[in-house]
């Protein structure tokens, strides 16, 4: 089980709330424990906040910390998009939709940050039982 | 006396204003003449029974009724009321106990009708002419459940209540729901009520007038065009006569709906945001909250906007017979908001289904209305300056009651809406906080917001009566000569909700 800060800014409550829904996910968990990295996330018009994965713990520092392993820029409507499956990351990354600076050589940075981030929100974005408002009349 | 609430708060036992209730017949006689008329079952005068009617979630004043009765049909009433004025014994009306501003608090004693417990009967829907008429006891709970299971193409408009709250009290009081950025005030969707005036007479007011008896069910489809007697008891809260049937309009529930989210970055620019949106006629309704009110949605209850976060967030809820009626209405919509953004203003549009299941799931409380919302009942207090709003004036509003809530360590909390396509606007600061330790302080700011907001020229809502003793220094000496001359004739002796409007 993975251990997830409680935040205060709306970005990283957003964070909370995907990574908290795949806490006890043994594929999350394979991707994220122990990763030690210091990821910043951009969304835009919103601003950058730091996640911190060390050892079993997520955590969110709002703004840009200096010496972060990664830095992903991303506009909130594309993030909508590919959460939702209307377009492929890669392809928002070659559309520049989706930057991500920091990735050196290490390809195992970007499994990782596709499997910790993307599913992620894909997985929460996708999933049927959380759209219970659907079936309201049926189930009140 | 001093007592102990379930959550630990010291209080104490709430006194009753001077007022010989007992002047022409004594507790004892009014107590069996209750009996008489409700039966036993139906009347109590006991302390344990009386108390949860003398206070409100406000800081209003409470006070102690003397006796609580359960009518079960207006014939009771009229007993009720002839008696009552004969021996000037206060009748306040209550219906669900939600209520704000001390309106059900009785000033000065007297009897508490609780129409909520029998008299809460859906009498008719009218499929064709589209409305509903009601005894004053239905809650939105109800009327919605029982639309969605017998008349799915008709909808009701709920406000940012619980399913438990009153519709009657909501339209005759001018609530605003969620259509009414097309519709208006609800007071503007009755078609007709059914009251008793102090002299005991029943009066049925809109399309129903016809005839001596009881009204025909399919008659209540129209207020006008015959005089507007309407006016004579929508916004009294309760000081004219004894509202005890209401027809309120329903519409077609299209099969398309989808709500949209504004997320507003800059303290005034939600006015523009939500001016125009309303101007385009293509949006159900309008609400903004301040940021710091999503924040209390998930769980902060004590939020503090931090840099480069929005400012507001709106909903502008989207309905539509077909796909291409709500593909063009989108479409209007998408493109005010661009055109808003080319005026340098930052507002982002996105899809709510989608945004609350990324973001949290907790913030659809404010779609799938009526609901209890957390962040309205997540402390023993709540209050606000409930107010209809010149819109023009809303840039100016915002900072300055910003300003007050943050001076006195407060997290703003600020809901406003568009009514009727951008005619007027709801401006409504709302309060929550610890009745045993803050009232005084809580008191104090909206006070102030009070000042500010009335200067600004909004007008208040289910105002409590120290607000409308504020307001009657200010509002002309015709308008108010004119007040007090109607309650004088419609009530005599004083008996409906005595001291509301200060009278």
């Amino acid at each position: 089980m993975m251990e997830i800060q409680q935040p205060d800014d709306l970005i990283s409550i957003s964070l909370y709330n995907v990574f908290s829904q795949r806490k006890d996910d043994r594929k999350f968990i394979k991707y994220a424990k122990d990763w030690n990295k210091k990821i910043v996330l951009h969304i835009i018009p919103f601003y950058p906040v730091s996640v911190f994965f060390e050892g079993n713990r997520i955590s969110f520092k709002r703004g840009e910390i200096e010496n972060a392993d990664m830095k992903v820029t991303i506009h909130i409507n594309n993030m909508l998009d590919i959460a939702y499956g209307r377009v492929n990351p890669f392809y928002a990354m070659e559309e520049g939709k989706l930057e991500i600076e920091g990735l050196g050589e290490d390809s195992d940075k970007l499994t990782k940050f596709y499997n910790i981030f993307v599913v992620s929100m894909e997985q929460v974005a996708q999933e049927p039982n959380l759209n219970y408002y659907e079936i309201k009349k049926q189930t009140r | 006396m001093k007592k102990i609430r379930p959550q630990g708060e010291i209080f104490s036992m709430t006194i009753t204003k001077e007022r010989d209730v007992f002047e022409k017949a004594s507790k004892e006689e009014i107590y069996n003449k209750l009996v008489d008329i409700f039966g036993k079952n139906n009347v109590t005068q006991k302390p344990v029974d009386l108390y949860p009617y003398s206070y409100d979630m406000t800081e209003s004043d409470p006070h102690m009724p003397d006796f609580v009765v359960i009518p079960e049909n207006v014939y009771q009433l009229v007993k009720l009321v002839n008696f009552a004025n004969t021996n000037k014994v206060p009748i306040v009306p209550y219906i669900s106990g939600n209520n704000v501003g001390g309106l059900t608090i009785p000033e000065y004693g007297g009897i508490i009708v609780d129409f909520g417990k029998k008299m809460n009967k859906i009498l008719h829907i009218n499929e064709n002419m589209m409305y509903a008429l009601l005894e004053p006891g239905v809650t939105f709970g109800q009327l919605q459940k029982y639309l969605e299971n017998n008349y799915p193409h008709l909808r009701y408009s709920y406000p940012f209540a619980p399913p438990y709250a009153g519709v009657v009290g909501n339209a005759i009081l001018s609530g605003m729901n969620n259509l009414s950025c097309k519709l208006g005030s609800m007071g503007d969707s009755i078609n007709g009520i059914e009251v008793i005036t102090a002299d005991g007479e029943i009066a049925r007011i809109g399309s129903c007038f016809y005839g001596e008896k009881e009204a025909d069910l399919d008659s209540w489809w129209s207020r006008y065009p015959m005089p507007d007697l309407m006016g004579l008891f929508i916004n009294w809260q309760g000081m004219t006569g004894l509202v005890t049937k209401c027809a309120v309009q329903l519409w077609p529930n299209p099969p398309i709906t989808k709500t949209f989210l504004a997320i507003v970055f800059g303290l005034t620019d939600i006015a523009p945001v939500m001016r125009e949106i309303g101007r385009t006629e293509v949006v159900d309704d309008i609400s903004a909250v301040s940021i710091e009110v999503i924040k209390m949605t998930v769980n902060l209850p004590e939020p503090i906007k931090l840099p480069g976060e929005p400012d507001f967030a709106a909903l502008f809820p989207i309905s539509a017979k077909t796909e291409n009626l709500f593909n063009a209405k989108k479409e209007i919509l998408e493109k005010t908001i661009e055109e808003l953004r080319d005026k340098g203003i930052k507002v982002l549009l996105v899809d709510v289904d989608e945004f609350s299941k990324l973001f949290n799931l907790r913030v659809r409380c404010y779609l799938d209305l009526p609901a209890a919302l957390l962040s309205l009942v997540e402390y023993s207090g709540l209050t606000w300056f409930g107010s209809y709003a010149p819109t023009h004036k809303l840039e100016e509003l915002i900072p300055k009651v910003n300003r007050l809530f943050l001076n006195y360590n407060v997290p703003p909390f600020i809901y406003m809406k568009i009514m009727k396509h951008s005619h007027y606007g709801i401006f409504r600061p709302i309060i929550r906080y610890k009745k045993s330790s803050e009232e005084e302080k809580i008191h104090k700011l909206l006070t102030e917001i009070t000042e500010v907001c009335i200067d600004g020229g909004c007008i208040p809502y289910k105002a409590p009566v120290w607000m409308t003793e504020k307001l009657r220094k200010k509002v002309n000496p015709g308008w108010l000569n004119l007040l007090e001359k109607v309650k004088k004739w419609m009530d005599p002796n004083n008996i409906f909700n005595p001291g509301r409007w200060n009278t």
